[in-house]
């Protein structure tokens, strides 16, 4: 086998088009939305220039045109091809209401403040998740499962951002545990941004009610499949197998029982990333901070629509980057996905 | 008329009989029993408070006001009793849609197989990686969605890719059986084959996913009007948080169970559901049941 | 007698307890296992045969413990009683010392973990670390059950087909020297030329090296090629004993002569051929008197009342049936 077969035979190859075109459809069907919607956002643009400056149609349409970057007079098709070519060199138009400003310099500003604090919450859900998981799951029936599972269950139930209201209601306001208002924003004004301890404290502080709500309202959700696989995993013969080999108790739980049980984790894992990154809009609603999330929400509300366009966009693509990452993983730790070619 | 009979059985009776050996799933579904009732019934047994009695204003619960009043002065436990039925209805249709689209979509693919079913998939796994939430702001930022059966049907219509994957891997496990193949082996027909044989095998899981549909409906369709992005009035647990909230309900302590009291009507209605459904997963599903 | 024999299990009880009650799974079993000998024990599925396996190493599965009885291990200067161990001594004699391979040929290993892992820790897990050594080793065994050893030990499991697992596993059992090997149905998830390889290499091991073997399967025909003796057994009681030739050309005790009625032509595993009208006994309420008087046809008063015990018919060949003298070697 030459090496061009064995690229285009392997897992990560095919995983990487496949992500490629799931990009390609969203840009597609993001820009006939926008275009062909009715009452769409071009439009309205155009009806505003003309009652607010007194702008003549033609004057009107040509200032829409550049900020969206489209030549409004060709037919849609040479449009839709042109909008693909200025998103290949990174060109999401400008800002309706910050008047001129780049829409990829804005989304540059937001998504870090997202990918950091979406990113953090999902490693520490699934760790904390997977691990109290495999415990209860050894201890099944007795009172600290049932403890476990209940909680989960309960929290399991919560919308994220019910969660950051009750939090904010309980832990700000009732309790008078934290200073709400210091905590809005992603950073505290006057903090340079740096290596240093005064600005990476400030930055967790910012995040911390954030972080909080993503992990307590989707660790539940771990625990609870973690605790079935595991009791899937413990009844495999190779485990018994194991136990008959004398292997000691130690590495059959994280190496046979552990290991295996988490591989079907890997397909939540993927629709967790997604809804996260989604919910993101409501929970950076929530504690006003300032991701891409909130400037989903915050560009709708002021009809900022190549913002808007470019928000949906780029919190897209991070969910597909993200599950391609996921896939990956998941490949180098199942290895009859790399091999196989089956999936 | 036996296959009719049959068919209630095995949607509404089996699983209520089932569902009465398990405490916590026992527990789920009376508690959802009663929201519903009190949503659906209630309205007409409470009167909605519309007064507006300015000397009332947030007053913490007490024996007139049981959850206390709003910022007008309104007796909150009225407009819980009067604002489940809007976000129910909502969830209820969003959850028919999509079930509806998903079964549909998930029994073709599952059946029909080869390249109907790759094409399937492929939409499906696509429409999957958008991330729902944000697609739903986005087209409510094109759609007044004051309607609400019109909400209903975008919520259904962006939730049903998981759904579809879901029900095309029971149908595919289905399709193996015996009794599939034997009504195959008859010639009994596609449809019959499916109506009779397969929808009845498939009742337990569609229920389940039915109310599953119906949480994520509440999710998205809560957090839509929480955001401002749907134009809804009336009577809705939504509104009420919405409002709550805008008036900065939460940093008062009197005014704490105008906003949690929709928020806890929310949660109750999710974790029954949640439980109802992990009950009814635990029976069908033999794997997950604790092995002892 | 006893200088001869590595294992001894006397008077053993196994029970599990189930939701509706306590299931007697093995009941007062016995019996000697000798150096380099080959002993097969036969029945049907709920026989108690698989629980008389695994409680060997203690690794009866979810509640299943030993009730009463001893089980003393002779490989060592000094006799052990393995049920009275704790877990971790118990863990240092399996593989080591009594090895066991399953009937679950196609799940037995770690997906995630090549095949040269599993012999690796397994040894490690002994004490054994010298990599060479263990290298060395798994080249030898793997040949011997004739595979490609250096390709299977970079394989992952789901690369090797049912048969090569099974002989890799057979492999591995070798691997520590075991004075005792147990075979739980080795061959019931293969087709049947892999089962018959499967048995020839048994065959040549056994020929080849210094260990005993527990043999169990529920087709006496494959019992028949591998044992030196069969024991029969029913309702978790050990009915008949003795030399394969007498067990298979002069059974005594009715279960077994059903047994190998129900014997196919080739020795493949076709269970459904078992004949013998009735069900399995109940074991959480068994039968009185003996296990098997319900389905046989020799059934009188005194079967109903008490257990028969097991007699000598001659040298080793003993039989738990009082009616055994009239049942004819012919028939």
């Amino acid at each position: 086998m030459n090496w061009t077969v064995k690229l285009f035979k392997s897992y990560i190859f095919r995983r990487a088009i496949r992500a490629f075109i799931t990009v390609l459809i969203v840009v597609t069907i993001t820009f006939f939305i926008v275009r062909l919607m009715p009452g769409n956002p071009i439009e309205i643009y155009i009806g505003q220039l003309m009652s607010q400056y007194g702008m003549t149609f033609q004057e009107a349409k040509n200032a829409a045109a550049a900020l969206f970057s489209l030549d409004l007079d060709a037919p849609l098709f040479s449009q839709y091809l042109d909008y693909m070519k200025n998103l290949f060199r990174g060109d999401l138009g400008r800002s309706f209401v910050s008047q001129g400003v780049k829409v990829v310099e804005l989304i540059a500003s937001y998504l870090p403040w997202t990918l950091f604090s979406v990113g953090i919450s999902i490693l520490l859900s699934f760790t904390i998740g997977i691990t109290l998981g495999i415990v209860i799951a050894y201890k099944r029936g007795g009172l600290l499962d049932q403890i476990i599972s209940s909680i989960s269950t309960v929290l399991t139930s919560i919308p994220n951002y019910l969660l950051g209201i009750i939090l904010l209601i309980l832990l700000g306001v009732q309790l008078q545990l934290i200073p709400v208002s210091s905590m809005r924003g992603t950073v505290s004004p006057g903090i340079k941004a740096g290596f240093t301890w005064e600005f990476i404290s400030d930055v967790f502080k910012h995040a911390a009610l954030p972080i909080l709500t993503y992990v307590l309202s989707t660790v539940g959700g771990w625990i609870l499949s973690m605790r079935g696989s595991t009791l899937n995993t413990l009844g495999e013969d190779f485990v018994t197998v194991a136990k008959a080999r004398g292997l000691p108790e130690r590495r059959i739980t994280f190496t046979y029982v552990g290991r295996n049980a988490i591989l079907p984790l890997f397909t939540s894992l993927t629709m967790q990333i997604g809804f996260m990154m989604g919910g993101s809009a409501l929970v950076e609603f929530i504690f006003v901070y300032k991701g891409v999330g909130w400037a989903l929400w915050s560009s709708i509300g002021q009809r900022d629509y190549p913002v808007m366009q470019g928000v949906f966009l780029i919190i897209t693509i991070a969910v597909i980057v993200a599950n391609f990452l996921a896939d990956l993983l998941y490949g180098k730790l199942d290895p009859r996905i790399k091999a196989g070619g089956t999936e | 008329m036996k296959k009719f009979k049959n068919f209630l059985w095995a949607v509404f009776v089996q699983p209520l009989i089932l569902i009465a050996q398990n405490k916590i799933g026992l527990a789920g579904f009376i508690v959802l029993l009663v929201i519903i009732f009190m949503s659906f019934v209630g309205p007409y047994i409470i009167p909605l408070d519309t007064k507006v009695k300015l000397d009332k204003i947030y007053q913490p619960p007490s024996w007139e006001h049981i959850l206390g009043t709003d910022s007008e002065g309104k007796d909150v436990f009225s407009q819980i009793v009067h604002g489940g039925k809007a976000v129910l209805t909502v969830a209820f249709l969003a959850a028919l849609f999509s079930t509806m689209i998903a079964v549909t979509l998930g029994i073709t693919s599952g059946f029909v197989g080869g390249r109907t079913d790759n094409i399937i998939m492929f939409i499906t796994e696509v429409v999957l990686t958008i991330p729902q939430f944000p697609l739903l702001a986005v087209l409510a930022a094109f759609i007044r969605l004051s309607n609400p059966t019109l909400l209903a049907f975008i919520l259904g219509a962006v939730s049903w890719p998981a759904l579809t994957r879901a029900i095309r891997s029971q149908a595919l496990s289905l399709r193996e059986r015996d009794f599939i193949e034997a009504a195959k082996i008859l010639d009994l027909g596609a449809l019959h084959i499916i109506f009779s044989e397969i929808l009845p095998n498939m009742m337990s899981y569609i229920t389940i996913s039915f109310v599953m549909a119906m949480t994520g409906a509440i999710y998205s369709q809560v957090g839509l009007i929480l955001l401002g992005l749907v134009p809804l009035s009336g009577q809705n647990w939504g509104i009420m948080i919405q409002l709550a909230w805008t008036r900065g309900a939460i940093f008062f302590k009197d005014s704490l169970s105008y906003i949690l009291s929709p928020i806890l009507a929310i949660v109750l209605f999710q974790w029954s559901a949640v439980s109802f459904t992990r009950s009814l997963e635990g029976i069908f599903n033999p794997r997950l049941r604790v092995r002892r | 007698m006893r200088e001869n024999s590595v294992l001894s299990v006397q008077n053993l009880h196994v029970v599990y307890s189930a939701l509706r009650g306590t299931v007697k799974a093995v009941r007062d079993v016995s019996f000697e296992l000798n150096k380099k000998e080959c002993l097969a024990f036969i029945g049907e599925s709920g026989s108690g045969k698989s629980t008389l396996g695994t409680s060997l190493i203690s690794l009866i599965p979810g509640t299943g413990r030993v009730s009463s009885g001893k089980i003393i291990y002779r490989g060592n200067s000094k006799d052990i009683d393995i049920a009275k161990l704790s877990e971790n001594e118990v863990r240092k004699i399996r593989w080591k010392e009594i090895a066991m391979v399953f009937q679950s040929a196609l799940n037995s290993f770690n997906p995630v973990l090549r095949i040269w892992n599993h012999i690796l820790e397994t040894a490690k897990a002994h004490g054994v670390n010298d990599k060479e050594f263990v290298q060395k080793k798994s080249l030898e065994l793997l040949e011997l059950v004739q595979l490609d050893p250096e390709r299977v030990l970079k394989s992952f499991p789901h690369e090797l087909s049912g048969g090569m697992k099974q002989r890799t596993l057979i492999a591995m059992s070798l691997l520590l020297d075991p004075k005792i090997l147990i075979l739980d149905e080795p061959t019931t998830a293969l087709d049947i030329l892999t089962q018959k390889n499967i048995i020839e290499l048994l065959k040549k091991i056994k020929d080849e090296l210094e260990l005993a073997m527990i043999f169990i399967s529920h087709d006496l025909s494959i019992a028949a090629e591998l044992a030196d003796r069969v024991a029969t057994m029913y309702g978790g009681k050990i009915v008949e004993i003795g030399p394969t030739d007498d067990i298979f050309y002069r059974p005594k005790h009715p279960y077994t002569k059903g047994l190998l009625k129900a014997v196919p032509k080739i020795s493949g595993g076709f269970e459904e051929l078992f004949s013998i009208p009735g069900e399995p006994p109940d074991l959480i309420n068994p039968p009185s008197g003996c296990p098997f008087h319900p389905r046989c046809g020799y059934v009188e008063e005194v079967c109903k009342k008490e257990a028969p015990q097991l007699e000598q018919v001659e040298g080793n060949h003993y039989v738990a049936c009082y009616k055994w003298r009239g049942i004819t070697d012919g028939e």
